[in-house]
């Protein structure tokens, strides 16, 4: 300790081994359930999935088995998130919903959403979603850009159109930002 | 404890941290008014303390300007840039925004050690301490590159992996934990938490200009990084609040300009690029080898 006590760099090295250290250690901690702020400033759970995919907290662990998607930064708008999921490219590039391995509506609700798919065992899987508030069923687009939001597994931002590969995620709980340009 | 390690949004965090600014401010004014009632059964509350308080509350409002006008979008931008090339991927939940606020005091210290000991950084932080003044109204005043300098020190937390708005948020956090620490009325806590945690006792010290207090206690939220890395200093004899080279001013302007308008002489009369580097980098108190043997021969003349 008396080392680096009067010394600069061995101060510096220490602090650059701590920083690097706990952040190793913060990127270990798993997160466990979603949880939201309501209009009162208090945190209120909302890890609701949909009751015929029979979501609990025990299955929405990163542990579980089966693919388990939760939507981060849900706005407080109407309509419902509607879910899309693909085990092959071709299916996935043509965005074909007949050939999804996985399909999902869930009542919108601001904050995060879960989405729970208890017979989807097997990966790797690409995941689409977007937040139908008029209840078309479809992404409303305009000029190429989505009216309503939308989120894709493994986008970095955006405006980041991923292809399966970067797409992919496996089974456990997978968070996706949702994305609103308006 | 599932709630430390329950998700949390960016949204919920940058709430927690408006909350957070708004509630600290209105307690200090609160605590400062009981303060001045103190000082007025004392017979100080004259005005070069009444003055200076409102100085301070001046200065916040050019510093808050500067911020918004400048600094702010500037700084959250450039972390969401430099967070694509993150080294870990750290989650967002109360666990790792502790962990985030331990590393941002670690952040802090370096940073706080800098702003002392660089001069073109104490041109801006001398402002804080100019006040020969020691209360909650202190805290509050603040330089006008307060906002510049802590980017680059916090940086290396956004490169680990720590989500930009959780590492402005612990930056906030260690800063609003220091407000309550500019105060005279607590004397020393009980000794466990004044060996590990900053206290109004160490920032007392801080803030003194006598010799032995000099550039000491940076700590922000803990005080073990000073004992640490050997910046620590007890308080024994009293502390005699200010800077070496007293202010003697209550004009607002005077108070938030007078570390540049003392750098740029400096900076002009130096003679050569290595002498003028040397005023910005080097300590405040850093003299070129001339000027320091011409002052060492005239004292030895005027014994």
């Amino acid at each position: 300790m008396k080392a680096f006590k009067n010394s600069l760099s061995g101060g510096l090295g220490v602090s650059l081994c701590l920083v690097l250290g706990l952040g190793f250690l913060a990127s270990r901690i798993p997160v466990l359930e979603a949880q939201s702020l309501d209009e009162d400033g208090e945190a209120a759970s909302l890890s609701q999935g949909s009751q015929s995919a029979n979501t609990s907290l025990a299955q929405a662990s990163s542990t579980s088995t089966h693919l388990v998607v939760e939507v981060m930064g849900v706005e407080d708008r109407p309509g419902t998130v509607i879910f899309l999921v693909f085990d092959e490219q071709s299916a996935y590039d043509d965005m074909d919903v007949e050939r999804a391995v996985g399909f999902l509506e869930l009542e919108a609700s601001a904050g995060s959403l879960q989405a729970s798919f208890p017979y989807l065992v097997d990966g790797p899987y690409a995941v689409v979603f977007f937040h139908d508030e008029d209840g078309d069923q479809d992404l409303n687009m305009l000029a190429g850009f989505p009216l309503e939001g939308y989120g894709t597994s493994g986008a970095r931002d955006a405006y980041h159109e991923p292809g399966f590969d970067e797409a992919a995620v496996g089974v456990g709980l997978n968070r996706i930002q949702m994305h609103y340009l308006r | 404890m599932t709630w430390l390690f329950a998700g949390l949004s960016e949204d919920a965090l940058y709430t927690w941290e408006s909350e957070l600014s708004v509630w600290v401010f209105l307690l200090s004014l609160a605590i400062l008014a009981l303060e001045l009632l103190r000082y007025l059964g004392m017979k100080r509350c004259g005005w070069p303390l009444i003055g200076d308080a409102l100085a301070n509350f001046v200065s916040l409002g050019f510093y808050l300007t500067l911020g918004y006008l400048l600094y702010g979008a500037l700084y959250l931008s450039a972390y969401v840039f430099f967070h694509q090339f993150a080294l870990f991927d750290i989650s967002l939940s109360w666990a790792t925004v502790f962990i985030c606020v331990l590393l941002a005091d670690l952040a802090y210290y370096w940073e706080h050690r800098c702003l002392h000991r660089v001069g073109v950084a104490w041109a801006t932080h001398t402002v804080h301490h100019s006040s020969p003044h020691f209360n909650l109204s202190v805290a509050y005043r603040f330089g006008p590159m307060d906002d510049f300098w802590p980017f680059f020190f916090h940086l290396p937390l956004v490169l680990v992996g720590f989500n930009p708005f959780v590492v402005f948020f612990a930056e906030v956090f260690v800063q609003l934990y220091q407000t309550f620490l500019h105060t005279e009325v607590i004397g020393k806590l009980p000794r466990p938490v004044e060996a590990v945690f900053n206290t109004p006792s160490h920032h007392r010290v801080h803030h003194g200009s006598n010799p032995q207090y000099r550039d000491k206690n940076y700590g922000g939220i803990l005080i073990i990084w000073d004992r640490l890395f050997g910046t620590y200093a007890e308080e024994r004899e009293t502390v005699v609040y200010g800077i070496t080279e007293p202010l003697n001013s209550v004009n607002p302007l005077k108070v938030f300009f007078h570390g540049l308008t003392r750098l740029w002489p400096a900076m002009r009369d130096s003679s050569g690029m290595k002498n003028t580097l040397a005023v910005l980098l080097r300590p405040p108190d850093w003299q070129p080898v001339v000027v320091r043997a011409s002052v060492a021969h005239q004292e030895e003349r005027s014994r």
